[in-house]
C-alpha cells in the first residue's frame, strides 16, 4: 500500500472505494474539478502528474464516497494537509 | 519523447479528435509498453464490413498476430471484441481453443496476452497487447492502464457512442461548491484553490460531507459573503 502524506494515495483510495472512473470523475466534476474523464484516470493510475489542487479535489470526491460509508477521510490531501 | 508527455498529447487527443487520427492512434499504440512488462506489441482489431481489420498497431508483430487470429477464426482479439469481455492469456502457450494464435505466438516469442474490448463504439473491437513475459497482465494496474488506454483508442476511432449527460444533480453540487468557494474567495482575500482547502479542513474537522458545509456557509452568509460563523476572516487551521 501507498500512502499520500498522512493518508492512502488515490490509486489505494480508488481500489479501496470501489467505484468505477466515471463515478470518480463525477464526483469531482461535481467539487468543481476540472480534469477530463480520461485525464482523472490518468491522474490516480500516476501516468500523468496531477497539481495538488486537482489532487485534493479528487481525494476529497474519494472521501466523500467512504464519509457515506463512516469512514473519517483515509485518502491523504496534498495543499489541506500542507497547512 | 518523455512517457508522460505522451500520455498528455494521447489523453488530448482522445479529448478532442485531430485531423490525423491515425498518427494519435500509433502513438497511443507505443504506450502499450507502459501496461505491463516486456510488452512488445499492441494493436486495435475493429469489425469492418469485410471482417476485423487491425486499424493501428505498434509494429509488424501484432500485425503478424492479429493476422494468425483473422485468418483462422479464432483468438483472443477475436472474442474479446465479440464477446464486449477481458481475455487475458497468462500463457499463450497453453490455449487449445487457440492453436493457430498460440503457434503463430511462440513463433514470435509472445507468452502472454491481453485484449481489451473496446464497447465506447458502435461496432465490436478490442485492443490487443503482446508480452514476451509469461502472465504479464496479472496484477490490476496492468489491467486498469489498459482500459484507460482502451477508451483513448475508442475516442479516436469512428462509431464512438455518445457520453452520457451529467446528471443535474451533479451539476448543481458543482454550482454549490462553486457559489461557496466565492464567498470565501470574496470575503478571506483566498484563491480557488485556498477556498478549496478550508472547505476540506472544514469537511475533515466536522467528519461530515463538503457539501453540507457548503450549504450552511452559504445559507448564513447569503451570495454577498457578510461573513457570519463560519465564513469569517479567520483562521482555519
Amino acid at each position: 500500500m501507498t500512502t499520500e502524506g498522512d493518508g492512502l494515495s488515490l490509486q489505494d483510495g480508488m481500489a479501496r472505494s470501489g467505484l468505477r472512473f466515471d463515478e470518480l470523475w463525477l464526483r469531482q466534476f461535481a467539487l468543481g474539478g476540472d480534469a477530463g474523464r480520461l485525464e482523472v484516470e490518468a491522474y490516480v493510475l500516476g501516468l500523468l502528474t496531477v497539481d495538488p489542487y486537482h489532487h485534493d479535489v479528487l481525494a476529497q470526491a474519494l472521501n466523500e464516497c467512504f464519509l457515506e460509508r463512516g469512514l473519517d477521510h483515509p485518502v491523504g490531501y496534498r495543499r489541506a494537509a500542507a497547512e | 519523447m518523455d512517457r508522460r508527455q505522451q500520455w498528455a498529447e494521447v489523453l488530448a487527443a482522445a479529448a478532442s479528435p485531430p485531423a490525423d487520427r491515425d498518427a494519435a492512434l500509433v502513438a497511443a499504440m507505443e504506450l502499450g509498453v507502459d501496461v505491463a512488462p516486456s510488452v512488445v506489441s499492441s494493436s486495435v482489431t475493429v469489425r469492418t464490413d469485410v471482417g476485423f481489420r487491425t486499424a493501428a498497431s505498434a509494429n509488424a508483430l501484432a500485425l503478424a498476430l492479429d493476422r494468425a487470429q483473422y485468418d483462422s477464426g479464432s483468438g483472443p482479439c477475436l472474442d474479446a471484441a465479440r464477446q464486449g469481455a477481458f481475455h487475458r492469456l497468462d500463457v499463450v502457450a497453453e490455449q487449445p481453443a487457440y492453436p493457430e494464435f498460440s503457434a503463430a505466438a511462440a513463433d514470435h516469442g509472445v507468452l502472454s496476452s491481453l485484449s481489451v474490448p473496446l464497447t465506447d463504439l458502435d461496432r465490436p473491437a478490442a485492443l490487443n497487447f503482446y508480452s514476451a513475459a509469461a502472465a504479464a497482465f496479472a496484477d490490476d494496474h496492468s489491467r486498469r492502464t489498459a482500459e484507460l488506454l482502451g477508451r483513448c483508442v475508442a475516442a479516436l476511432l469512428p462509431g464512438r457512442k455518445v457520453e452520457p449527460e451529467v446528471p443535474a444533480v451533479m451539476r448543481a453540487r458543482r454550482e454549490l461548491i462553486g457559489r461557496a468557494q466565492q464567498v470565501l474567495m470574496d470575503t478571506r482575500g483566498l484563491d480557488r484553490p485556498g477556498a478549496f482547502d478550508v472547505l476540506v479542513r472544514r469537511s475533515q474537522a466536522e467528519q461530515r460531507s463538503i457539501f453540507e458545509f457548503a450549504a450552511d456557509l452559504l445559507d448564513g452568509a447569503g451570495l454577498d459573503g457578510a461573513g457570519p460563523d463560519g465564513t469569517g476572516p479567520r483562521e482555519d487551521s
